[in-house]
């Protein structure tokens, strides 16, 4: 697929998302519904103490400010879905038919659906910096490792929707696979809670999965937590995990299309 | 008893439909584990750090939470899907079916499937509870029980509002959205907010009465009126249902002429 | 090769689970599923010339849609050969994709929340066409089909019938030389469906290409085709002119008896 194709599915994509001016209403409230919800419950636990498991007020704030902007920018629910109703459906057919790349096509319509909340809540944060003084961009090395670590966070969960998408050549209901996964993720990554806050033996087989990338990662590098060496480290692991990804994808779409010749497409 | 034989056979249907979509099935399972496990370790995270957080401890928290399961159990049981597809039967004209049979339309809408996964949350429920060590005593236990089923009544009712919306726009769906996250926040003590939310949640859109004030009933930790308001605010609730389902139903027939 | 279709000893089977009903029956298939073969096209040859429009005609079921899925290469053949334009099509080489277009009845290309001239532009891009030539073209089939004034309107907002003349101008853009045309009248309104049928007539004659068209509707075909495959329950029992299907009565009445027949014996099994 060329660079032409991409852009154009990109901006569609776009276009698409803002017939719907409604949803724009819904996710401001629904941000601010989970705003309330995390940070009472945070600022009640840190209430009388002024420290929390290494965290300051103020420090929970930004936390769940951060929190929340990078779980609507990765958690898809709509193009995911649709993707799932179109290998179950019969609609897959028309990547065949054309002269395109799922994958690529994926990418750029998952890029363009999250476009403009993408841009506006992170031009929220550049901004909460100047309202507050020291924003949760809190250094000159934190704001590149942040951004950084960003794009590798949502390469990483294109690649896992891609793998669900995928899979419902073989499941009929990848859908519970996508809710569960977006509702674990919140929790298991460390952007709903520090990751550090997580009981031990949660951690340890957190270990063996790339959620503390999905989370953790990005938060703690957006919140100059997290040292250069670290950073740099769990980049590697974010590298392997793409490898791994890249892999499974490849070999899933083949499998995937012959299964779909072979049953009925 | 009629009405019993009628749910029992919708919901071995609905059984049999889930079993044969075996992924399906094991799907909506995994989820439900996923979402238990996530909320259990989110608690004991944050008890990991603190002793108490407002005037919640630890095992408090957790029969909190139990209760959650117990509550969103029988709304994902019972109503969740039936809510989501309501709008769809009506634009369909399916409802004209539901019209002809000899039994409350309201009945056959509101309880046509049933989903199964929900069972396991209801026993999960009960494990937690137990589990949870809290220091609750049989009278207490009984008004948990009798309370979180006055507040899935609520539930219902307001859920029954929303869907007969469906008479008026056929597309009901952003109200339904609306109304979710909203009965989100009845997911969390409604203590733990700021003062004017919790008089949102108290007066406005009674989310703290489908999970909270029963908990809290049951801890002992409210008494007096308190006992008082979840079943006023039941029977309001109840009663707009009925006069709005009632008003639609009207409105649907007048259409169809 | 002077053919645009070959097929030789075509078939093609699908397995299907079964189970029986009740409780019983449904807890038993979750463990152990029983799988059950239903040849949907069985040993089918015939060659469709370059430019010609053949007409594809069968009951609900016959086999059609999988014909049409292994030409367009959707679906692998269990056994026999198949070549279209040339190429083995289930390679799906880039190529021929380029050179074939399909619209299905009931599946959608074109992206309902937003107009259509901007899925024309996507697949603009996708078929890598000249921007400026691509837009010339959208402007000319829209014209041709009366669509001008419907192009910046939301698919979502469209009857059945502008829809599907969006579908055909969608799958037209790249100019194929091959179009495949599923069931493209099915739901429509008499009025629709004509409008349709002279939309694929004057396309027809301007450009030369081979179309391909199944329906379940004998109008379509005598209006529209020239050669005719008359296909039921996966076997291939009529292949030939148009003309001479019309003339052989016998003939006629026989394959119209025949698609009756399976119609109402699977309106049967379906109240079972």
């Amino acid at each position: 697929m060329n660079l032409r194709a991409f852009v154009v599915v990109t901006r569609n994509s776009v276009l698409s998302e803002l017939e719907y001016r409604f949803n724009y209403f819904m996710w401001l409230l629904s941000s601010l519904i989970s705003v309330a919800m995390e940070s009472a419950i945070l600022l009640l636990a840190v209430k009388g103490r002024g420290e929390l498991g290494g965290f300051l007020e103020t420090d929970l704030w930004k936390f769940v400010l951060i929190g929340i902007t990078i779980r609507t920018c990765t958690g898809q629910w709509k193009v995911v879905g649709e993707g799932i109703d179109e290998v179950r459906e019969g609609g897959f057919r028309k990547y065949l038919l054309q002269p395109v790349n799922y994958p690529t096509y994926f990418v750029a319509r998952a890029l363009g659906d999250k476009m403009t909340i993408t841009l506006l809540l992170l031009f929220g944060l550049a901004a909460f910096k100047y309202f507050d003084g020291p924003g949760p961009f809190l250094s000159m090395t934190a704001a590149p490792m942040f951004l950084l670590s960003f794009i590798g966070v949502n390469i990483l969960t294109w690649q896992i929707y891609l793998m669900m998408i995928y899979g419902a050549f073989w499941i009929d209901e990848t859908h519970f696979i996508q809710i569960a996964f977006n509702i674990g993720m919140a929790v298991f990554s460390g952007s709903l809670l520090p990751f550090t806050w997580l009981p031990e033996g949660t951690r340890q087989w957190v270990a063996f999965t790339p959620f503390q990338l999905l989370g953790d990662w990005p938060i703690r590098s957006a919140l100059g937590r997290m040292s250069f060496e670290e950073f740099s480290f769990l980049g590697g692991q974010a590298l392997l995990w793409m490898t791994i990804f890249s892999l499974l994808i490849w070999l899933m779409g083949r499998a995937g299309i012959r299964r779909y010749e072979a049953f009925g497409g | 008893m009629k009405y019993l034989r009628l749910w029992l056979a919708l919901a071995k249907n609905s059984i049999i439909r889930q079993l044969e979509y075996r992924s399906d099935f094991f799907g909506g399972l995994l989820l439900e584990v996923v979402w238990i496990s996530s909320l259990f370790v989110f608690y004991k995270s944050i008890f990991s750090q603190v002793n108490q957080v407002g005037n919640w401890r630890e095992p408090e928290m957790m029969f909190f939470a139990a209760s959650l399961f117990l509550v969103d159990a029988f709304y994902m049981v019972l109503l969740s899907k039936n809510s989501q597809s309501f709008p769809e039967t009506i634009r369909s004209g399916i409802f004209d079916f539901y019209l002809l049979r000899p039994v409350s339309a309201l009945f056959i809408s509101t309880f046509r499937y049933i989903n199964i996964t929900g069972f396991f949350n209801i026993s999960m429920a009960f494990f937690l509870a137990i589990k949870s060590g809290v220091a609750i005593t049989p009278i207490g236990a009984l008004i948990w029980i009798f309370y979180c089923f006055v507040g899935f009544s609520l539930l219902y009712s307001l859920l029954v509002i929303v869907a007969s919306m469906a008479f008026w726009i056929t597309q009901t769906s952003s109200l339904q959205w609306l109304f979710f996250e909203l009965y989100r926040l009845g997911h969390r003590p409604d203590d733990i907010y700021v003062k004017w939310l919790q008089r949102v949640l108290l007066f406005a859109f009674p989310a703290a009465f489908f999970i909270s004030i029963p908990v809290k009933l049951a801890l002992g930790k409210l008494d007096g009126l308190w006992f008082l308001w979840p079943i006023l605010w039941t029977a309001a609730a109840g009663f707009i249902a009925s006069l709005v389902w009632r008003r639609g139903l009207k409105v649907y027939e007048g259409a169809m002429s | 090769m002077d053919h645009g279709i070959v097929a030789k000893q075509l078939s093609r089977s699908f397995f299907r689970r079964e189970r029986s009903g009740g409780l019983k029956g449904a807890l038993k298939s979750m463990l152990r599923p029983q799988v059950k073969e239903k040849k949907a096209v069985m040993d089918v040859s015939f060659t469709v010339p370059y430019g010609a429009c053949v007409g594809l005609i069968g009951a609900n079921g016959a086999g059609k849609t999988t014909l049409l899925k292994m030409i367009a290469g959707l679906l692998h053949p269990s056994s026999g050969e198949i070549h279209t334009l040339g190429y083995v099509p289930y390679e799906r080489d880039h190529k021929f994709l380029k050179k074939i277009g399909m619209v299905m009845g009931q599946k959608s290309q074109l992206w309902v929340d937003i107009p259509a001239i901007d899925t024309f532009q996507l697949l603009g891009a996708i078929y890598d066409l000249d921007p400026k030539h691509c837009a010339a073209r959208v402007q000319e089939l829209a014209e041709l089909f009366g669509l001008k004034e419907l192009l910046g309107v939301q698919v979502r907002r469209l009857s059945l019938g502008e829809r599907m003349k969006m579908e055909i101008v969608a799958s037209l853009l790249h100019s194929p030389s091959l179009l495949i045309l599923d069931e493209p009248t099915i739901g429509l309104d008499l009025l629709a469906k004509e409008t349709i049928r002279s939309f694929i007539n004057t396309y027809r004659s301007k450009e030369k290409s081979t179309i391909i068209l199944s329906s379940h509707d004998m109008e379509d075909i005598t209006e529209l085709c020239d050669h005719l495959l008359v296909i039921s329950r996966g076997n291939l029992i009529y292949s030939g002119s148009v003309a001479d299907f019309g003339q052989d009565q016998n003939l006629k009445n026989k394959v119209l008896e025949l698609l009756k027949d399976e119609e109402s014996t699977k309106e049967e099994s379906s109240k079972k």
